[in-house]
């Protein structure tokens, strides 16, 4: 299912969808409308998604906020990548031999966006994030975590409602091993593309280490599969080194 | 009845006319000109940087005070009497305001070392609260219970200053005692577990529990744990609450100070 559509609510109506750990129920009442959500943290059901039955009585751990003042157009849905960077850490970290290039691919979390027409109305992750730290304890930047497998079979990677698959391509022009041990991704600077089977993916991300660098630096690579969903959170410039990698592990 | 005797006048006043004119046309133009000299500063600087208003106001006296001496000199006044006179004001001043004249150089100091900017949350003394202006002769800041405090330039410069809010993330350390009965590594891990579950705690730098040492009352034991500055009175709040929590549903009671005594006969 594409769950970035437009969801129609009628007057007096409610549609509730479920979106991996996400609960999203939208009732319109005259020119009011009403959103109440609530992300289930350990949800095992991870890949649930789908409309679901109405609420009866909406559960006191929802959120709920009221729009006035809302135009009469259906409210629209759009996936939208982290407000922040993602800190990816590999459960099995990868060592890139000097010289070496190769794909792999992360899945870095959603966001939700709940559009009337233009207006953005809300955004929402579909799954709160950790939040971690990259850089010196006195400089650095606060970022979202995430475990990630770094797959380097494309046909493995599992598709799931609330993450899009970043590809990361690992040049290491150095003439030691990297090891790559955290990736920080600037997921606020790349778009949402969905491809022709239904997955999210992003922008690819190009992880170049060159000859007398100690670090890699991150650069925007290609575009994803099919077109934009929208525009990346912050735009960028054209593709310069945007961010350093460590390499080593933080203490 | 005689007419006015516009040359004459002239004659007998004209230079002093000229000269005045000309030391009114240099005061004109010297206000003129320090007013535009100080609104180039403004825009060139931040809202709020109290360095960019000291300069403002420098640059603006200074200026004026050239032009008045310029002024003062066209109409004939001797600005050497000024000078011996300033000299001996000087020196009275000086010795009656030693204390503002430190302030104003401690506040120089402050204003070029930048130990605490506006915004910041600093312990100075026994005041914390978020600094609302870095003046000449004083410090202010608003106190969390709402009271504004004024702290001298100098008090500040000869104080340890604690910046609360200088980087971006911030440990808190909860402190506790746990009973022995307990094996050590379980109740690490379990406090790590406890940690990584908090919403606020973050991911990196990781949670750390480190021994302090046997006391009376068991382990003591440091839970530390990292948050953004933003976050860490949530952290301080919550992680106690959720340690407490943990604790409880596994029956783990907190140490209490306890001595065996052995009667022998």
């Amino acid at each position: 299912m594409r769950w970035w559509t437009t969801l129609p609510v009628g007057e007096g109506q409610e549609r509730t969808l479920q979106l991996g750990p996400l609960t999203l129920r939208l009732a319109r009442m005259r020119d009011i409308l009403r959103i109440a959500h609530h992300s289930a943290e350990d949800d095992p059901a991870d890949v649930a998604l789908g409309e679901i039955g109405p609420i009866a009585e909406v559960p006191q751990s929802f959120t709920v906020e009221r729009f006035a003042g809302v135009a009469p157009v259906d409210p629209r849905l759009i996936p939208l990548t982290a407000n922040r960077s993602v800190v990816s850490r590999p459960e099995v970290p990868l060592v890139v031999l000097p010289g070496a290039e190769l794909d792999v691919y992360v899945s870095t979390p959603l966001w939700v966006g709940v559009m009337v027409g233009d207006t953005q109305l809300l955004d929402l992750p579909i799954r709160p994030p950790k939040p971690t730290f990259f850089g010196t304890p006195t400089q650095g930047t606060v970022a979202w975590a995430m475990r990630t497998l770094l797959r380097v079979d494309r046909s493995k990677i599992e598709p799931r409602p609330h993450r899009a698959i970043t590809p990361v391509q690992i040049h290491n022009a150095g003439e030691d091993p990297l090891r790559v041990e955290r990736l920080q991704i600037p997921v606020q600077r790349l778009s949402v593309h969905a491809d022709a089977d239904g997955l999210l993916w992003t922008q690819t991300i190009v992880l170049h280490r060159r000859q007398g660098q100690e670090h890699a630096q991150v650069e925007l690579g290609a575009s994803g599969p099919g077109p934009a969903l929208g525009p990346p959170r912050e735009k960028n410039g054209t593709a310069h080194p945007v961010l350093h990698v460590f390499n080593a592990v933080f203490t | 009845m005689r007419g006015l005797d516009l040359g004459a006048i002239w004659a007998d006043y004209g230079a002093h006319i000229q000269s005045w004119s000309k030391a009114a046309l240099m005061l004109a133009a010297g206000v003129i000109l320090a007013n535009v000299l100080a609104r180039l500063v403004a825009r060139a600087s931040l809202p709020r940087d109290a360095r960019a208003v000291l300069a403002r106001r420098v640059i603006f006296w200074a200026v004026i005070g050239v032009f008045v001496a310029s002024a003062l000199s066209e109409v004939g006044f001797d600005l050497s009497l000024v000078v011996g006179a300033a000299g001996i004001v000087t020196v009275a001043v000086g010795f009656a305001s030693q204390t503002s004249a430190s302030n104003v150089i401690s506040g120089l100091f402050l204003l070029a070392e930048r130990p605490l900017s506006v915004g910041d949350v600093v312990r100075v003394g026994a005041f914390t609260g978020e600094v609302l202006a870095v003046d000449l002769l004083s410090v202010k800041l608003r106190t969390f219970d709402n009271l504004f405090v004024r702290v001298p330039n100098e008090t500040v410069m000869k104080s340890e200053i604690v910046n609360l809010s200088r980087f971006p993330i911030r440990r808190f350390d909860l402190l506790l005692r746990l009973p022995t009965d307990h094996p050590l590594d379980g109740l690490r891990a379990l406090l790590i577990e406890v940690a990584d579950q908090l919403p606020v705690a973050l991911d990196e730098p990781r949670p750390q529990v480190i021994f302090q040492g046997l006391g009376d009352a068991g382990f003591e034991l440091q839970l530390s744990v990292w948050a953004e500055q933003a976050c860490y009175l949530e952290l301080r709040n919550t992680l106690p609450e959720a340690v407490d929590r943990a604790l409880r549903a596994r029956n783990i009671p907190l140490g209490v100070p306890e001595r065996r005594m052995r009667r022998e006969s």
